[in-house]
């Protein structure tokens, strides 16, 4: 009998022994089944920085994990060896839920990650280690591309602290032509995991050609603070040729200073640059006093001058979840 | 009744017999089973792809996030 999965917006409708297009959602009998629960294929810890998230718990590692598959396929994935790989062409190990909070544990992580891929096509492993690490003390983090039906994303999000939620483009053709999805989507679970109180990081990465206009960048920025705040994190990421895209040049410093500059201009108060070193564009100021709050470089903390997330010279509170 | 009034009825009748069989199998037995529709899948026990042991988790991810 064919399914119909109702996790993400695609709905793919799928006959037996074929997969939706996330390619590890299987109609087997007649049953909707995952192929990759328990098992990831990626196990790392790294610096929250990495994810990035700036305005969580920072210079801590967090243990963080994907499984192969992802529902969208995007031509300048910088992780398509696994997001795009088939679960029968890889290698993955063992490691069902409880065994990731105990590993987190045993590694002193305050945190966990559902990253890398996409966790919305391991929704059901994602969900049940969220539930499971809430129990154990232990913060869950999402990096998503967001584009997931709204009432799987709320049940998510009551075990989630934290994501960084990629906004790739401001337009339909855009996300059409790159990522092989749609922009509503994604906007609504923007403003449904705003809403629902999680610390929300935003990144945009900036792709010469496609996206690095200036009217679509203020676009995207006026977007972001009219429908998650002025104080909502972005990050805008340095793109680098990969996958389908070979083809285009790096995104250059300029173009990231400029959208920075843009973002500022618009009203967003914590504006930063990634896969770059940027001086300025690392840093966390204060959006009353411009005093420096947090200094940083790559991936490292240098001086963390918060006071108990207050800046020190206004004593303005600043978003985040500082420890 | 006349033989030509005979054969247009006989064409009548095949012609709605024949329309009605499409109507049937086309639209009424042949239409599309609704799929059964799932938000939560199962897991399954075993991976389709190689297995293998967990390593020492001491490294960064080279993966972007």
């Amino acid at each position: 009998m064919t399914v119909q999965c109702e996790l993400c917006p695609k709905r793919c409708v799928i006959e037996p022994g074929q997969s939706g297009d996330c390619r590890v959602r299987i109609n087997i009998d007649g049953i909707l089944r995952t192929v990759v629960y328990g098992f990831p294929c990626s196990i790392h810890r790294d610096p929250v920085e990495k994810k990035p998230l700036f305005h969580f718990l920072p210079g801590t590692e967090i243990f963080s994990l994907a499984t192969v598959g992802c529902n969208l396929h995007c031509r300048n994935c910088q992780n398509w060896e696994i997001s795009q790989a088939n679960p029968e062409d890889s290698r993955a190990m063992p490691c069902p839920p409880a065994t990731v909070v105990s590993l987190a544990e045993k590694y002193r992580c305050p945190s966990l990650a559902y990253t890398y891929t996409d966790p919305i096509v391991f929704y059901e492993y994602t969900y049940d280690t969220a539930k499971l690490a809430r129990q154990r003390n232990i913060k869950n983090v999402l990096v998503t591309a967001g584009y997931i039906n709204p009432e799987p994303w709320k049940r998510l999000l009551e075990y989630v602290d934290a994501a960084n939620i990629d906004l790739k483009g401001i337009t339909e053709d855009f996300y059409h032509r790159v990522c092989s999805a749609t922009l509503k989507p994604v906007q609504k679970a923007l403003v449904l995991a705003k809403a629902s109180g999680i610390l929300l990081e935003v990144t945009n990465l900036i792709i010469p050609t496609l996206n690095d206009k200036p009217e679509d960048i203020r676009k995207l920025t006026r977007w972001i603070r009219v429908n998650l705040g002025c104080d909502t994190p972005l990050h805008f990421s340095r793109f680098f040729p990969r996958y389908k895209m070979r083809h285009l040049p790096f995104t250059s410093p300029q173009t990231l200073d400029m959208a920075r500059q843009i973002a500022t201009d618009e009203g967003l108060n914590y504006v930063y640059i990634g896969n770059i070193l940027s001086k300025e564009g690392q840093n966390t100021y204060c959006p009353d006093c411009q005093g420096l709050l947090v200094e940083r470089k790559g991936y490292k903390i240098l001086k963390n001058h918060l006071n108990d997330g207050c800046c020190p010279n206004c004593g303005k509170e600043i978003y985040g979840v500082w420890k | 009744m006349t033989r030509r009034k005979f054969l247009h009825r006989l064409i009548q009748t095949g012609l709605l017999g024949l329309s009605g069989l499409w109507w049937l199998t086309t639209r009424a037995i042949g239409k599309r089973a609704v799929p059964r529709r799932f938000v939560r899948a199962i897991r399954t026990r075993n991976y389709p792809g190689k297995v293998r042991s967990l390593p020492t988790i001491n490294k960064n991810a080279k993966w972007s996030g």
